[in-house]
């Protein structure tokens, strides 16, 4: 399984990264911007990721924007629905108005910080993935 | 500031670090020079552990804060109680146990306004020409020897100082960066018994004794989810530690800015790191900040700030505690 953590703070794409790693490997974006372009760069060589972990409060694009944009490139590539990558949100934001418009926009988790390792994996073992349900 | 040293009611006010011996030393050795009161507080307790006035009379009239000045949590502390009206009008004295960097020198500086900073360990002195030195890791301050302690401040006193007229501006600046004996902040006739003993005077006065929850970061969590690679525990916690430092000095030079957009976004990044390694004392009082400034209330962000200030000295500390745990 091949993860994508994108977070502006590296003590929590660290974290993310220590409880995540026994699943797969992992890989860190510092921003929105540095995700698209990682998450392109995957999907060109024809080793896309399987999960991308997403912050929303981000200082060049944020993680409603990254989610939006990661999905337009998927339709771009012919990926739609289920086929496409799973995209969990990890952030501070617990406003009702930041959850749906993740939801909206076509993520498939939502985690508020603090991150606590059971609750990712709870998440992450509901979003059915194969590679997952093997290890786990 | 020596005149406040000298007046005839002497009593500090020491703010220290967690189980150092330095403050309890430096306690002693005020008291054997005079000073009437000796208070040390844990550096990490912050302003929580001060307890006013005595019946509107000032109880202080010196502050001494030993240590974390590299860390910046010295001058912040200082910085602080400019904030509490029985302390604001106090000398204060910042004291390092190392040498600090010039460019942290002129960071405390911007901090303190250059206002009453009269002790800081330097490598610079040049710029640094009026400030003394104390070294608490100085032997005369240790109380493990009590006859060795005393004999230090004796033989000090004696010893002719670098206030000397006689001495010349070269012999001065040598002088700088190198210790300064107790006898510089409080100088009085000390007279050694036959034996050339002072008599260790019995700590009659009360020194808060303050506890505060353990309650600022569990590493448990963190070694759980970094089982496999246990020295990247310790990398999470340095890079937190870094992040805390950097907002020890930028949350109260925003909030004086006036910047609060900044001041929110800054303290967001504290907030969510610092809970998910359960620092639940930074995280809570962080998101009080957050709000506060995203608010744009300015007296609530000053409250705020004080209160993050101090649950990030004490993270600090806690982390500090961590790093010498072996993997």
């Amino acid at each position: 399984m091949r993860i994508l953590i994108t977070d502006d703070d590296q003590v929590c794409s660290q974290i993310l990264s220590g409880i995540l790693s026994p699943y797969g490997t992992c890989q860190l974006a510092e921003g929105g911007e540095q995700a698209i372009r990682m998450f392109t760069n995957a999907l060109v060589r024809k080793n896309p990721y399987d999960l991308v972990c997403l912050d929303i409060l981000m200082p060049d694009m944020d993680g409603h924007a990254t989610l939006s944009c990661i999905r337009s490139i998927e339709a771009g590539f012919g990926i739609m629905g289920s086929a496409g990558v799973r995209i969990l949100m990890v952030t501070t934001r617990d406003d009702p108005e930041s959850i749906t418009t993740a939801f909206r926009r076509q993520c498939e988790g939502y985690i508020i910080k603090p991150i606590d390792e059971d609750q990712v994996k709870k998440q992450i073992g509901q979003l059915r993935m194969k590679s997952f349900d093997e290890i786990k | 500031m020596v005149d406040a040293l000298n007046n005839n009611e002497r009593r500090a006010l020491i703010f220290a670090p967690a189980n150092d011996q330095a403050g309890q030393s430096l306690q002693i050795a005020l008291q054997q020079v005079g000073f009437s009161v000796a208070l040390v507080i844990q550096l990490s307790h912050g302003l929580g552990a001060f307890r006013g006035d005595r019946a509107g009379e000032p109880l202080y009239s010196i502050v001494i804060i030993l240590g974390g000045q590299s860390g910046l949590s010295g001058p912040i502390i200082a910085q602080a109680l400019r904030g509490v009206p029985e302390l604001a009008e106090l000398p204060i004295i910042l004291v390092s146990d190392t040498p600090v960097p010039l460019a942290r020198c002129v960071v405390i500086s911007r901090l303190m306004d250059n206002a009453d900073i009269c002790a800081l360990a330097l490598q610079e002195p040049k710029h640094w020409q009026s400030v003394g030195v104390i070294r608490p890791d100085s032997p005369r301050y240790s109380i493990n020897n009590t006859t060795s302690t005393v004999n230090g401040i004796v033989t000090e006193v004696d010893t002719p100082r670098k206030s000397s007229p006689t001495q010349s501006q070269e012999t001065k600046e040598d002088n700088l960066g190198k210790a300064t004996e107790i006898s510089d902040i409080a100088p009085v006739s000390l007279s050694p018994n036959r034996s050339g003993v002072l008599p260790v005077i019995p700590m009659s006065l009360p020194h808060t004794v303050v506890t505060t929850p353990d309650e600022e970061f569990d590493p448990n969590p963190l070694l759980k989810i970094c089982a496999r690679s246990p020295g990247s525990a310790k990398e999470i916690a340095a890079l937190i530690r870094g992040d805390l430092v950097r907002a020890l000095n930028d949350f109260p030079r925003l909030q004086s800015n006036g910047d609060l957009t900044a001041l929110s976004k800054a303290a967001h990044k504290i907030h969510g790191a610092s809970g998910s390694l359960g620092a639940m004392g930074v995280y809570n009082t962080c998101l009080t900040l957050e709000k506060a400034a995203a608010s744009g209330n300015h007296s609530e962000c000053q409250v705020a700030v004080n209160a993050a200030v101090s649950s990030m000295l004490r993270f600090v500390q806690r982390l500090d505690r961590f790093f010498l745990t072996p993997n």
